[in-house]
């Protein structure tokens, strides 16, 4: 009886994660997509230059690269906030097409100039505030266990 | 209001790229970032669709950047780079680096152009 018990509210808190990962994504996207209009809106392109998609994907690459190695502030958290957070919140705010779409864009419209520090900011830059994200989690939110 | 359209949007999004997501690394384990890849490929295709069909204003809120950028992500990706990197893998670092972005870009020319087509045989 014990065992079927043990058995049964295992597999009920397994289904319970995943329902509180989806519901927590839901929120935190909503969040993140909305934000992402906004910034879109209030820093519009200039001189055909998509400032706002640079800025959202950078601040996310930080946002999402700490997120993930800063074990030691989301462990006191539930999971579903941490993955709502990261791949709901962050991942909804940065965007892969909005940034593809802007560069054949400016392709067309032969910007070269803007089309190579376009992808050159984007990348470079955003492989740099991934690695500081993942650095200075690992530097400052990674301290030693003060046994007692 | 478009604001809360965006985000409607990309809650539905992001929900779609975490359960396509591990149903690819389901089907495909995990060596290599393919469920991201097929996530930006397929989103920057069809982002190129609605770019090329020109529809309305508020449909490209919800659907584009809503629907398509909550589903598309360049956090992850990156973070995904630089976590191939930090294992000194750098071979498949710098291959799916310029994969991602090479066929993101030649998918989403795709896109617009199969969209200026169906918007023009209306």
């Amino acid at each position: 009886m014990a065992v079927f018990f043990c058995y049964n509210e295992k597999m009920l808190f397994e289904e319970d994660l995943v329902v509180a990962n989806k519901l927590s994504i839901l929120i935190f996207a909503f969040i993140g997509g909305s934000g992402r209009y906004w910034i879109g809106q209030s820093l519009p392109a200039t001189m055909g230059f998509p400032w706002a998609t640079v800025i959202v994907n950078l601040l996310g690459c930080f946002a999402l690269a700490w997120l993930s190695h800063a074990k030691r502030l989301t462990a006191h958290w539930p999971s579903a906030v941490t993955v709502g957070m990261g791949i709901g919140g962050i991942g909804a705010f940065t965007t892969f097409s909005t940034f593809s779409v802007e560069t054949v864009r400016m392709m067309t419209q032969q910007q070269w100039g803007a089309v190579g520090s376009y992808l050159a900011v984007t990348l470079i830059g955003g492989i740099l505030c991934s690695a500081l994200g993942v650095w200075s989690a690992r530097k400052w939110a990674t301290f030693p266990v003060i046994e007692k | 209001m478009m604001a809360g359209l965006a985000g409607v949007g990309a809650a539905l999004g992001a929900l779609g790229r975490y359960v396509s997501s591990q149903l690819v690394t389901k089907l495909l384990g995990t060596r290599w970032p393919v469920a991201t890849l097929l996530i930006n490929w397929l989103g920057s295709l069809l982002l190129g669709m609605l770019t090329g069909w020109q529809v309305a204003h508020a449909m490209m809120v919800l659907l584009g950047t809503g629907v398509l950028g909550g589903f598309t992500t360049y956090s992850t990706f990156s973070h995904e780079v630089v976590m191939l990197t930090d294992q000194r893998r750098w071979g498949m670092a710098l291959s799916y680096l310029l994969v991602s972005v090479i066929g993101g870009l030649v998918l989403a020319g795709l896109g617009v152009y199969l969209g200026m087509r169906f918007s023009t045989g209306r």
